[in-house]
């Protein structure tokens, strides 16, 4: 499989920490790769760079073959790689219809000549179907019209990751998607990420939940003090010395 | 009797050009979360545009051409759009805090540049001559009520216009990179370009409209466009709830009903300067109690908007 997203080098610093120390990583297309590693390792650092929100201060991003580390959050995400937030407040004040449209109108009805003109609604029938549909497989069709901040932590979690699919991404960036997630729902969260993964889709996930990243990577990344200390598959890694000592030894 | 009639006239023709520029206020601090401290000076660009370029008293001024009303309302507004394009580059590719403090600023220099700049501007003596439109119609006081009507016409336009652009997948943009720039990013919005296309576009209405406040006033001079014209526009805003679609208009009469109906206690002569100022004291109380009971002001966001996306879907599908 080719590479989809290549990581190669990549330095962060803020000031005198380094946050991300010549981190690389390389991600297959269409597979679902995590990276773990307790606070601080520069896990969120990491994505920071990958979308665009941190300029790396050495080293490259390499997405669908093109150089993206000089290129604007927005640029990045319209190649195809959307990320997420690790708190998912989206946009509280738009209904749940509405934080799906956002992400889903086509570019071109959103200028304010266009919203003049009107020429935008025959735009919106696509995105109007696709939005409806989604929310009807996440059983957040009641909840249509109702503001964002009026749902539960966990229905805001489903928004958010169907605000991201809402983009039609080829990769997502899922930062701590199981955080905060009551344990009976993290089954279903994985059932939604192999079900993204089933549509072809590259998922990057960060998390601290062993389990659920066991269950749903082909590979992890172990990072601990910005630095890639480890990676293989999920059975692999976590019997490895180093990792057990930097990671998971620090839990018991 | 009549004397009170011709009043309520002018205090609503006030609260018609209050309710416009809170409107445009609204677009770009509701909806689009810039909050904009110059609206004094966007308004003064526009109205010394428009009178310089059409003004006709050519005595120690420099600059005359004397056009046509039209074509002054047309510059004005190009005005108001260019200065907001050249004050919102710089200052909308930094955090919020640096936008409020250079608009703020932006309408203080503005004001000392009409005070200064005598020859083109007559200084803190202005005009205090020129024509209004469809002055043919109606005379003295009914003229007073042909321009409450003329101002009303124009509210009612910008708030359609307003309307058409919250209801846009434009006007979602807004409002989601107002609760959340990271999130809109991560979306592919361009969103410091959205901020500079609705800034400019409030410069160009702010502009337009500034005509309206000079034809009420009659006059045009550095002191009506103080940083008092901003405040009142922005307590308006906050009284009929920033973010809806009519809490402008609900905001704009209430105040201006209740600030200036104080005037109505007429007594004597230094009674009057008393009263000139409880107009800010009640200012501050309907402001308190809007805040202490209806937080999000008199017309929510959600009462206007929550019901706005059945509606588009709608015509969509």
């Amino acid at each position: 499989m080719t590479a989809i997203l290549e990581v190669t080098d990549v330095t962060k610093r803020f000031g005198g920490v380094v946050a991300v120390s010549g981190a690389s990583l390389s991600v297959p297309e269409g597979a679902v790769v995590a990276v773990i590693g307790p606070n601080g390792a520069g896990k969120t650092s990491l994505f920071n760079v990958v979308s665009g929100f941190e300029t790396p201060d050495g080293g490259t991003v390499t997405f669908r073959g093109s150089q993206v580390h000089r290129l604007q959050p927005w640029q990045i995400a319209r190649l195809g790689l959307v990320r997420s937030f690790q708190t998912p407040v989206g946009f509280p004040a738009l209904s749940v219809w509405e934080n799906l449209m956002v992400a889903g109108s086509a570019r071109e009805a959103e200028p304010v000549l266009a919203a003049l003109s009107g020429r935008w609604r025959d735009r919106e029938a696509d995105a109007d179907r696709r939005a409806n549909e989604l929310l009807e497989q996440l059983n957040l069709h009641d909840a249509r019209d109702l503001r964002l901040a009026d749902l539960t932590p966990g229905d805001i979690k489903l928004v958010d990751f169907a605000r991201q699919l809402m983009m039609q991404p080829r990769m997502m960036l899922l930062d701590e998607p199981a955080s905060g997630v009551d344990p009976a729902s993290i089954g279903r969260l994985s059932g939604l990420i192999a079900d993204v993964r089933a549509q072809g889709i590259t998922v990057l996930v960060i998390d601290h939940n062993i389990g659920f990243v066991l269950g749903i990577a082909d590979h992890v990344h172990v990072m601990a003090l910005g630095e890639v200390i480890a990676d293989g598959k999920p059975a692999d890694v976590i019997q490895d010395p180093a990792v057990v000592e930097i990671y998971l030894g620090k839990r018991a | 009797m009549i004397g009170v009639f011709f009043f309520f006239v002018g205090v609503l023709t006030l609260a018609g050009i209050y309710a416009i520029l809170a409107m445009i206020l609204n677009l770009e601090a509701g909806w689009a979360g810039m909050w904009d401290l110059g609206i004094a000076g966007l308004l003064a660009v526009g109205g010394y545009t428009f009178i310089i370029v059409t003004q006709t008293q050519s005595d120690d001024v420099v600059f005359a051409p004397g056009l046509p009303m039209w074509m002054g309302i047309i510059l004005g507004s190009l005005a108001g759009g260019v200065a907001a394009l050249i004050i919102g580059v710089p200052s909308l590719r930094v955090r919020g805090e640096y936008f409020l403090i250079t608009t703020l600023a932006f309408a203080e220099v503005i004001r000392q540049l009409a005070v200064n700049l005598n020859s083109i501007t007559r200084g803190t003596v202005g005009f205090n001559q020129f024509d209004r439109p469809f002055e043919a119609l109606a005379e003295g006081r009914g003229y007073r009520v042909l321009l409450l009507v003329l101002v009303w016409v124009v509210a009612g336009i910008v708030y359609i216009l307003m309307r058409r652009l919250v209801h846009a997948p434009y006007g979602r943009v807004l409002r989601a990179f107002r609760d959340n720039d990271p999130v809109a990013l991560s979306l592919g919005k361009h969103t410091n370009r959205h901020r500079i296309q609705t800034f400019v576009l409030a410069g160009l209405l702010y502009g337009a409209a500034a005509p309206l406040y000079l034809w009420f006033l009659r006059i045009a001079t550095p002191s009506i466009f103080s940083s008092e014209v901003t405040f009142v526009a922005w307590t308006a805003l906050v009284i009929g709830g920033i973010a809806s679609k009519s809490g402008p208009i609900v905001g704009s009469i209430i105040l201006l009903l209740v600030t200036e109906s104080v005037a109505l206690l007429q007594g004597s002569a230094e009674f009057a300067v008393v009263l000139a100022s409880t107009r800010f004291i009640v200012l501050g109380l309907v402001l308190i109690l809007v805040m202490r009971f209806r937080p999000a002001g008199l017309v929510t966001e959600q009462q206007s908007l929550a019901a706005a996306s059945n509606r588009v879907q709608v015509r969509s599908s």
